[in-house]
């Protein structure tokens, strides 16, 4: 039997051990988010400066990085169930020891001062469930205080999370990704419309970059053919089968839409502009496509520069074009749509544009509804 | 000999009429012949070591040609070494068929990797160039092989070049051409019906850049 004067003091060290023991595991946890904090900022740091050795291939060695960046962000699930089991069971062991302490003191009948003595208890339970709340947190890196010291490893695909880097060449990063525009026959039923051929459109990625709007125009030695454009994002779930997550993936095809042609042309160029959050001039790629048996793609790598005659802002997610003086075709023209909202859209009888009215000009722009695949 | 004549050392239309002269001899393999290669046999018993012995194994006018290129590569403009490679495969080409499609695909580009792999030797400068010349050159004659339903060379062909572009994509140098390549491979192979060289095509342009 223990006296009743000395048990709450005993009740009351067992708490304060429970407390000591709820930080010595804060201290770990910040020593253990520190070394992965440290690893994951050499990877992205060695990522960043990649971008300075154009003249080689790394599209290997990016995707590894990005996977290994991946490895490094995921803290494995039994540990970690382990280390929230802990701290719950502690912190609802020591509220308990205060309630009970705080009862065995209580002497009715209840009055007003008794909500001021209990004040204090009320501010220790909040502030160790935001300690509770702030180590979950830390261990889990997805909070917006790490986040911009350690972007999700979905942002190193991201080229507007990317160009925001100073020094960065997102020009170098996203040839790395290897963007080529393929043409693929694809015969349609000729009695249902009266073409009976038609070219899909769609945008071949090595590299999944994303998050960055684009206006490609394809056209013959005289006339643009197909216009689209839009803004292209990705979201890729985990594997279904391993569960692991996907934070990049390799051989992208993003259908742009498709367009009729009746005579099969000589060689076809595409102007492809790639506009990112954290720039001011787009990158332009042209493409000199050359016909296959049934496709059109290109066989020489492409031209790749900055274009400095057009001058974008993003506003609210807008793109907004301040200077424009030598654009592709029906750049101007179309201008006023360009809006960051995840969709493509595209023209595949631009020559009909210019002639019809406001109006019915909106019914030429075609929404393309396939989705990504891999291929 | 070139070497006797160094003065000409540089002319591309002496360079091209000797290898001309020596790749329009018929190839000849070494299995055709009795000579006993030890890395090509599983066992051998003292007779048949006894009756080769001696056997000498016919000149080769492959081994001659790449002996040429490789030759060019030393300290020679690099429109020689493409001449050379180009006359290679064009003799490939000349003389590939049915019969003979997979030693002589073997052989050929058993040639092609040689140069390949000596381009990549720290002194030769023209490494981007010739590697770009080699890529472009398996896209041409890819497509000639599907043409002339040559599936079985094709097949060793694609093994053969998925190969070298891994150790290039390693060495850093640019394979997208490569993959250009291995797509159109694919498509071609598929219209023609070789479902399977097409879908050993496709793993191969997944699998280039995984090390």
């Amino acid at each position: 039997m223990i006296t009743d004067s000395c048990y709450t003091f005993i009740i009351l060290s067992v708490a304060g051990g429970l407390l000591t023991l709820l930080g010595s595991v804060g201290t770990f946890i910040s020593i253990i988010t520190q070394r992965r904090l440290d690893k994951l900022q050499d990877i992205l740091e060695e990522f960043v400066s990649l971008s300075y050795r154009s003249e080689t291939n790394l599209t290997g060695l990016m995707y590894n990085l990005i996977e290994k960046y991946q490895m490094h962000y995921m803290f494995p699930l039994t540990p970690r169930k382990m280390i929230f089991t802990y701290i719950d069971i502690n912190i609802f062991f020591i509220l308990v020891l205060w309630a009970t302490t705080l009862l065995m003191q209580y002497e009715p009948p209840f009055s007003s001062i008794f909500i001021l003595q209990i004040a204090p208890l009320l501010i220790g339970t909040i502030a160790t469930i935001f300690f509770r709340h702030l180590l979950r947190a830390t261990i889990n890196l997805e909070n917006p205080l790490l986040n911009t010291i350690v972007p999700a490893p979905e942002k190193l695909r991201n080229l507007s999370y990317l160009s925001r880097f100073v020094n960065l060449s997102v020009k170098s990063v996203l040839k790395q990704g290897r963007p080529t525009i393929f043409l693929s026959n694809f015969r349609d039923n000729p009695n249902v419309n009266g073409t009976s051929n038609l070219f899909k459109v769609s945008l071949k990625e090595e590299l999944s970059f994303d998050n960055f709007f684009y206006y490609l125009c394809i056209s013959n030695s005289t006339n643009p053919l197909f216009i689209s454009f839009g803004d292209i994002k990705f979201h890729f779930s985990p594997d279904p089968i391993t569960k692991k997550p996907v934070p990049v993936h390799r051989n992208i095809n993003v259908p742009l839409g498709e367009f009729p042609y009746s005579r099969l042309p000589n060689q076809l160029i595409a102007h492809f502009l790639v506009f990112t959050n954290g720039e001011k001039h787009p990158l332009e790629f042209i493409y000199h496509l050359e016909p296959g048996t049934c496709f059109f793609s290109a066989k020489e790598n492409p031209q790749v520069t900055v274009n400095h005659q057009i001058l974008y802002t993003v506003e609210k997610s807008k793109l907004i074009i301040n200077e424009c003086q030598t654009c592709p075709p029906f750049f101007q023209e179309l201008s006023h749509l360009f809006r960051l909202n995840n969709n493509r859209y595209y023209i595949h009888n631009p020559g009909k544009w210019k002639s019809e009215e406001n109006k019915t000009q909106t019914n030429l722009l075609k929404l393309c509804q396939e989705k990504v695949f891999i291929d | 000999m070139l070497d006797k004549h160094t003065n000409y050392t540089y002319d591309s239309f002496l360079f091209v009429k000797k290898l001309q002269e020596i790749l329009s001899q018929p190839p000849c393999f070494e299995n055709n012949t009795s000579y006993l290669d030890l890395g090509q046999v599983s066992s051998i018993d003292d007779t048949k070591l006894e009756t080769t012995f001696g056997h000498i194994p016919p000149s080769d006018p492959l081994t001659k040609a790449l002996g040429y290129i490789l030759q060019s590569m030393r300290r020679k403009p690099f429109t020689l070494t493409k001449l050379g490679i180009n006359e290679l495969l064009k003799s490939y080409l000349y003389h590939i068929n049915t019969d003979n499609q997979k030693v002589f695909t073997t052989c050929y580009l058993g040639c092609i990797e040689q140069i390949f792999l000596s381009c990549l030797s720290k002194n030769y400068p023209f490494t981007n160039l010739l590697w770009e010349y080699l890529s472009r050159c398996f896209n041409t004659v890819s497509e000639y092989l599907v043409a002339h339903k040559l599936e079985q060379g094709c097949q060793v062909f694609l093994d053969k070049v998925s190969c070298i572009s891994k150790t290039a994509a390693q060495e850093g140098l640019h394979t997208s051409l490569i993959q250009y390549f291995l797509h159109n491979l694919e498509i071609w192979a598929r219209e023609e019906g070789y479902i399977e060289l097409a879908d050993n095509a496709k793993n191969y342009r997944f699998n280039i850049e995984t090390f």
